[in-house]
This record gives C-alpha cells, structure tokens and sequence, in this order.
C-alpha cells in the first residue's frame, strides 16, 4: 500500500498544487477595464424664486376635477367658510374643468390650501400670488434704438414692416393708447362701441375697446380702461409696434401691428394671478370666439412659485397659436435652479427671453438659464415710448454740435428754450469746495465717479450750477439715477469722449435742455421680451401660413448663437430679425437619452434626431449639418458633421454612445451653406 | 504566481508521464454548452460552442483526479447601435471521479470538480470582467477503439454564481456561469 501511495504522490501533490494556486474565495465584484469613472451624478437643486414670493391673503385659485359643478365647487368652498370670487369661464369648458378664484375673510391663505388639496375633487390649487414688473433703473450704454440695429431690424424692414391685421397683446400696466407713436397702431374691438356702457359684442366685457383693465384693485377693481398707470407696458408696446415712418418719436419692430391692452398690473407695480389668468383668458377668447387673429402675448413680469392655474391658462393659449413671451427675470440668477415664472413653465408656446447690451453680452441683471431660457434680445439701454409727457428729454447745444444726453432720473426739467450758461469744468465734483467759483450760476461739468450722481449733484447745487452734465468715465453713454424726486437742478448724462471734447474747451457756452417727454430709456429682460414679442408679429405678417411651432422655430433658426450666451439659454443666442423673416431653412431638433445594455454592461447613449424644413419654393441653401455636443457644462465640440446627401426625408438621426450616467449632456444642430457659414441653428436640448 | 503555479504543475506532470504506468488519460473535445443564465441566452443564444481539453490519473484502481479547461465565447449586435457586444466564459475544473469497467472496450464515468469560471464581456465601449467559484457534476462514456485510444461522449452541469454589484457601467444581480453540456471527445491513455 505505502508503495502504491508512493506512486501515486506525484498526482496528489499535483492536485494540492493546483488546490493552491486556485484563488480563496474570489469576489464577484466587476472589474472595470477602462480608467476613471464617471463624475457623481448631477445635482440640482429646485428651490422658489429668490426675492419677494407674495401672494395675496385669502385667496387660492383651484382647478376642480372634471366632474365636479360650480355648485359643488362653491359648495366646497362654502365648507371652507369661502366662496368663489371668479370662475374662469372659458378655460374651464376648454380644458373641461373647473377653474376658480375662491375667497375667504376668515380663513388664512395656507388654511383654504391645506382644506381644499385635502378634498379629493380638487386637482390643483395655489396661493393666487403676485408677480412684479421686470423694469431695472436707467442703464443705457448705446445709442438711441440700437436694439433694433443689433437684431438687423433695418434688413428684416425691407422685407415687411408688419400688418395691421397681427394683434399682439401687452399684459402688462396697460398701454397709453392715446400716444402719437402708439394711437395709430392700438387695436380696436370693432364689435364694441366706446363708452356707451353696453357690451355690444357679447363677449363678457362692457367697452373693451382697446383691450380691458383686469387689474382688480381695491379702487373700483375691473374696468374697460387700460390707460396704462406706470408707463412699463407703453414701453413694452412700443418696442412692439410704435408706429414706423411717421416722422416722430421711434418705431417699433412693427411698424404697423396692432396692439391689445390687457391691464393686469396695479398701481404697486404687482400682478395677481387672478389677474394675469382672466387676462390670458381674454385674450383666447377673443381669439377663439371672435377671430382676432392675436398671435403672442407679452408678459414682461414675473416672480412667485409655480402655479398650474396659470400654467394652464398659457397653455389654453397656446392651444390657439399664441405665443406667451416673457421676461426671464431681473435678478441675474439661474432660472434652472431658481425658477422664475412665468418664465420657466415648460409650456412649448412660451419663450423666455434673457437681455444683452450693446456688446452682445448678457446684462448682468438678466436671469439665466441653459434648460429654462429660450433666447436673449437687447435689454439695456431701451429707448421706447411713455405715459404721453411722462417721460425726460434732453439734449445739449454746443456751439455746432447737437450732443446726446440722458436726463438723469428726478431730474429737474430746463425752461423751454433751455437753459444756456457758461460750461465750467468741476473735475469729479466730490465737494463743492473743490468747485470754481465761476460755477455758480452756470453749469457744472462734472466726470463720473467716485461719488453718487446725487452727491455730485448736490454738491454742484451747493455751488451754485444751476444744471450739471455729467460725463461718462468709461467709453459710451450711461443713464443714472439721482435716487428720489427732489428739488434737483437739470442733470444729464454724456458720453466720455464728448465730455472730454468739452472739457478739452475750457469754459464755454452750452445750452442745456430737459423737457418733458413721451419717450425714455429703460433697462430689463422687461425690454428684452417685447423685441421677441414683436418678431412673432413680423413674422406672422410675413409667413401667415405658419403654425406657432414654426414661428417659433423661425426665430430660434434665425438667432445668433453668441459664445457669451452659450450655455445660458436654450438656443445660446440673441435674436436676429433679419436672419429669422428670411430663413427659409428651419432645423427642428429632438434628443432623447436612453440607456442600453446587455448582458451585464450598461451604457446610456442619445439619440439625436434633426429634421430640416424649407419652406415651399425655396431650395435648401444647407450644404452640411454640424451636431454639437457639450457636457457636464462644459463648451459645445463638434460630434458629427452631416451632409446635406446624408438626410433621408430631410431628417437625420445620430446615435451619440457612450454617455457618461448622470452628466447631464447638451446639443444643438447647426445648418452651414458651401461656403461653411452658419445659416441656421436650432434650439439648444439637454438630457 | 499564476506563472510559477503553471511552472510547477508542468513539471509535475511530466514527470508522471515519465513513471509508464497508463493511469493517465488526456482528452480533447468540443462542447454544446446550454449556458444557465437566463440573461445570457437572452442576449446570446441558447447554444454555444467551444473546446474542452480534460486531463487524469487514476491514483487509486477506478479513481481519479482530473483537470479540465472549457470555454465557449458568443457576439451580439446592440440593437439602434449596431454595435457588437462580445461574451465569453471559461472553466477551468478540478476534481474527481469514478470509472467502471477499467480495461474494458466500453466504460462509463462519473465524476465532479471544483471550478474556477470565469467571464468577460467587451461591450458598449467598456469592458467587465470576473470569475467565481463553482461546481461541475456530469457523466460520460468511453469506448477504446485501439487499447489506448478512446472516443468518448459526456453529460455534465456546470454551475457558479456571480453577484454583481450595480455600478455606473454594470448591471447588478446575480448571474450564473456555466450550464448544460455535451461533450464529444477523443483521447489515449499512456
């Protein structure tokens, strides 16, 4: 036996050899072969706007479920120790469920809301909050209406200069129908006779004849009057269509549109959703029971939580074509992560619309945002229409010249001739002791900077200047503010190199005018949307046939995609009018992120998908198609370029693999002619 | 190690083909293996094929211990992608078993292993790989042809699981190595 054993030893150790050199107990843990891994999955956070969230105490607006009546909702409300304030008649029957404003004197705001989402009849239901205007103090840089040159409004105007059958409405503090720049261009209900107390047409609104006033304030609440309060929405209809070529004032993007006033802002510059909802609610009805053939709302306001009544009120909209533009918001935030409505509703029939100066670069006040902002347009510096002689005009005589200047805001006005006196150079005017003597009764030439426009001007007061021109201290003309009303002398602002022009002088005669005016300078994404606005309208004069998504795609083919803006809006680009009215190439693009797999890998990919459209007669001018691709944030690169050959039925899909789980990936489709110019670039989507 | 193990384990056997006693047997053969998991049939097919190689020694009358080596390897073609997913699995096996007849013109076999089994998937430009511990049980029938040439045909079930865990690239779960196999084999005894 030991020597069979012993024969057989060479085996038994072979297999406690390979017993040894087999591993423990191996883990079945999956070994990635390739470096690195992805980054942690992207965060972000939805918190409310910033700033003020307000809503008004007592009141909620609900949207009941289909069934439920107006008596069992009033019932509801009555259980509530509530009633219902307004019903919002039309959007009820067109989204077939019922949409109110209930009150209580006894119950608290969170009260009706805890009461009435306990109640299973009730779908929704939000504090019927207030939203402000989305105007900044004075700030221009540039010359008058430089917006419209930037946006090649002068090209587009060779090509249409609007129609007077596009009605777009201004939601806004109503409008000053009675302007020279505006009268001519007010829309008119011609089923209603003014002021004859009669609601001539049956719509639900006595008098409604340039719009109607839905500011229900508690100083007589609703009325048919949308005289505007504040001179905001006069501006915003300005931009939109201030009548063009009429020898006066400015022009809007239509020359010749027509505007509706839907008053919804009281006098404390606040807007309650009740308000904005019976608004919108007009203004589809109008359209959809009267044919008023309204294209875009403006809504350059904003602020506030989300709510789903008015969401669904823009929605109602939008199921009739029209657009809902609105002011991204003023607060130089990022609407993605602080969404700022209106604005950041996901609702296809809105465009959220960023400002950007002269230089093309986003203001600094404008809010953001690379998934909840469409496009940017000129907001800064906007010269446009005002409550008639509300506004300041000015302007500085000297010698040959005619200089342009910016009356400071509260400054005092020049007797009508103007005021000529000696210009005295004061340096940077930081004390009145440091002014010359030669000053006093003359007017002060004073640089920028150091100290407030309100402390230069009362140190020029104090000695003695009877108006002062402030220059500017950096290139270009700036606009400014003495802070509040007071008994000021008349303050105007010059550019820098015409300060020094003067300066360069020494002591000379000027003569300084201020007037009042019907026109002013105003900053905010408040200017911004009402060029986008306007583009809707000139649009829909030029391409009647279109549909509000094309209309829509027309403006975001034709926008100038600006590396300052990429990454901060959808399309990454500013309005151009110009290239909009005459694109006839429109680049729709869809993504969508998937992930495939397999038996034990698993990787997401996207599939981005490029339709092209021409419009009919017009052959496409694309030689090839350039997809772009940006992630984690990061700049946009070249993924795939595309032949114009390589569409099958004008559309082309492309497979992006590979894709990192949870970064968050970007993309946008540029079109390019044979001679490799950009000719059209779609909307910027994220996955 | 692995280099030096092999080193030692050649040598070994060597020198145990040197001793002349015929109580060794090696075997080569190719393979239908019905492979356990679910998942990899769904993605790869319900039959592979690939090539087995088996080595013994009968150390004690009808006993013996053996060493084997299999694997099998499949490709699929990632729908919308069009990319190719490529899958393999080995086994290599360590164990023992019992034969009737020895001597005889026919015999059958029964026998089992200790397995290290392994997989690798190239996929979806990422690459996963890993092995787990199992067991084979099977049985199978030789028939010598000349004194020491025999073909051979065996039945066997091959199992290990592995527990992934879910990452960034990976499914998670468990999958199973191995499966269902059927041998068809030819070898000599020395």
């Amino acid at each position: 036996m030991n020597g069979r054993w012993q024969r057989h030893l060479p085996a038994v150790l072979l297999f406690l050899a390979l017993l040894g050199g087999m591993p423990g107990a191996p883990e079945a843990v999956v070994r990635r072969s390739m470096a690195g891994s992805a980054p942690d999955a992207l965060v972000r956070s939805r918190t409310q706007a910033s700033g003020e969230t307000s809503y008004k105490e007592g009141e909620v607006l609900v949207k009941f479920k289909a069934r439920v009546t107006r008596a069992e909702a009033g019932m509801l409300a009555g259980d509530l120790a509530a009633e219902i304030s307004k019903e919002f008649a039309l959007l009820s029957e067109m989204k077939q469920s019922g949409y109110f404003l209930i009150v209580s004197a006894q119950r608290t705001t969170q009260q009706l809301l805890d009461g009435m989402r306990s109640r299973p009849e009730v779908e929704a239901a939000s504090p019927n909050y207030r939203r402000r205007l989305q105007r900044l103090p004075n700030d221009p840089k540039l010359d008058q209406l430089w917006g419209m040159t930037k946006i090649g409004a002068p090209d587009a105007w060779e090509k249409n200069t609007g129609s007077a059958g596009i009605v777009l409405a201004v939601l806004d503090t109503g409008v000053d129908y009675r302007h020279e720049d505006l009268a001519a261009t007010m829309w008119r209900n011609p089923g209603e006779i003014a002021a004859n107390g009669v609601d001539d047409d049956g719509n639900g609104f006595v008098d409604d004849v340039y719009g109607y006033d839905f500011a229900a304030d508690n100083n007589g609440g609703r009325d048919s009057d949308p005289m505007d309060i504040d001179s905001h929405g006069t501006h915003v209809a300005g931009t939109i269509a201030a009548v063009g070529n009429n020898g006066s004032g400015v022009c809007g993007i239509n020359w010749d549109a027509r505007i509706m006033a839907l008053k919804a802002v009281r006098p404390d510059e606040y807007i309650f959703d009740s308000d904005s909802i019976a608004a919108i609610e007009y203004a589809v009805l109008m359209k959809k029971n009267f044919g008023v053939n309204l294209v875009a709302i403006n809504a350059s306001w904003g602020g506030g939580g989300s709510n789903p009544l008015q969401k669904d009120a823009i929605a109602a909209a939008g199921d009739q074509g029209i657009a809902f533009i609105c002011a991204a918001g003023n607060d130089g935030t990022d609407n993605d992560s602080t969404p700022f409505y209106p604005a950041a509703y996901d609702l296809a029939n809105i465009i959220a619309v960023a400002a950007t100066d002269a230089d093309d670069r986003l203001a600094d006040f404008s809010d953001y945002g690379a998934n909840s902002v469409d496009i940017a347009a000129p907001g800064v510096g906007i010269l446009s229409t005002v409550l008639t002689g509300k506004g300041l005009e000015a302007a500085l005589f000297s010698g040959a010249y005619t200089y342009k200047v910016i009356p400071m805001e509260f400054s005092a006005s020049t007797p009508a001739g103007g005021l000529t006196r000696q210009l005295v150079d004061c340096g940077l005017g930081l004390d009145s002791s440091f002014f010359p003597a030669a000053v006093s009764g003359h007017i002060a030439l004073i640089e920028r900077g150091d100290k407030t426009f309100k402390e230069k001007t009362i140190n020029a007061q104090n000695a003695g200047a009877v108006a002062a021109v402030i220059y500017n201290n950096e290139t270009g003309i700036f606009s400014g503010t003495l802070g509040e009303a007071g008994n000021w002398i008349p303050v105007v602002s010059l550019a820098r190199a015409d300060g020094l022009l003067e300066k360069a002088q020494g002591t000379h005669p000027v003569t300084v005018l201020v007037s009042a005016g019907n026109y002013e300078f105003m900053d905010g994404t408040s200017m911004a949307a009402p060029h986008v606005c306007g583009a809707v309208g000139l649009l829909a004069a030029q391409y009647p046939a279109d549909g509000l998504a094309k209309r829509i795609s027309r403006i975001y083919s034709g926008a100038d995609r600006l590396d300052a803006l990429e990454k901060k809006m959808r399309t990454g680009a500013r309005l151009n009018l110009a290239r909009s009215l005459s694109q006839n190439l429109l680049l729709t693009l869809t993504v969508f992120r998937q992930q495939a797999m397999v038996w034990v890998l698993k990787k997401d990919f996207a599939q981005v998908f490029f339709s092209v459209e021409n419009d009919p007669g017009s052959a496409s001018s694309a030689a090839r198609f350039s997809i772009y691709r940006s992630q984690a944030g990061g700049s946009f690169k070249m993924i795939k370029e595309v032949s114009a050959s390589d569409l099958q039925n004008n559309s082309y899909t492309y497979f992006d693999k590979y894709l990192d789980n949870g970064v968050a990936y970007s993309y946008l489709v540029q079109a390019l002619n044979a001679q490799g110019v950009v000719i059209a670039v779609s909307m910027q989507q994220s996955i | 190690m692995k280099k030096t193990v092999f080193g030692i384990v050649l040598v070994m056997f060597f020198s145990m083909l040197l001793s002349g006693a015929e109580n060794f047997f090696i075997s080569a053969g190719a393979t239908a293996v019905y492979p356990a998991d679910q998942r990899f049939r769904d993605f790869y097919g319900s039959v592979k094929f690939g090539p087995e190689l088996k080595a013994g020694y009968n150390f004690f009358d009808n006993f013996y211990l053996w060493l084997g080596y299999s694997c099998f390897s499949a490709s699929y073609t990632v729908p919308i992608l069009l990319d190719e997913s490529k899958a393999s699995q080995h086994c290599l096996a360590l164990g023992a078993g019992w034969e009737t007849r020895r001597g005889r013109r026919l015999q059958s076999d029964f026998f089992a292993a200790l397995i290290l089994a392994g997989f690798k998937e190239q996929a979806l430009g990422e690459t996963v790989k890993s092995s787990v511990l199992g067991f084979e049980l099977g049985t199978g029938l030789r028939y010598f042809i000349k004194k020491k040439v025999f073909v051979g045909m065996a039945f066997s079930y091959s199992e290990a699981r592995a527990t992934l865990t879910e990452t960034e690239i990976s499914l998670g779960g468990r999958r199973l190595l191995g499966g269902l196999r059927l041998t068809a084999n030819m070898g000599m005894r020395f």
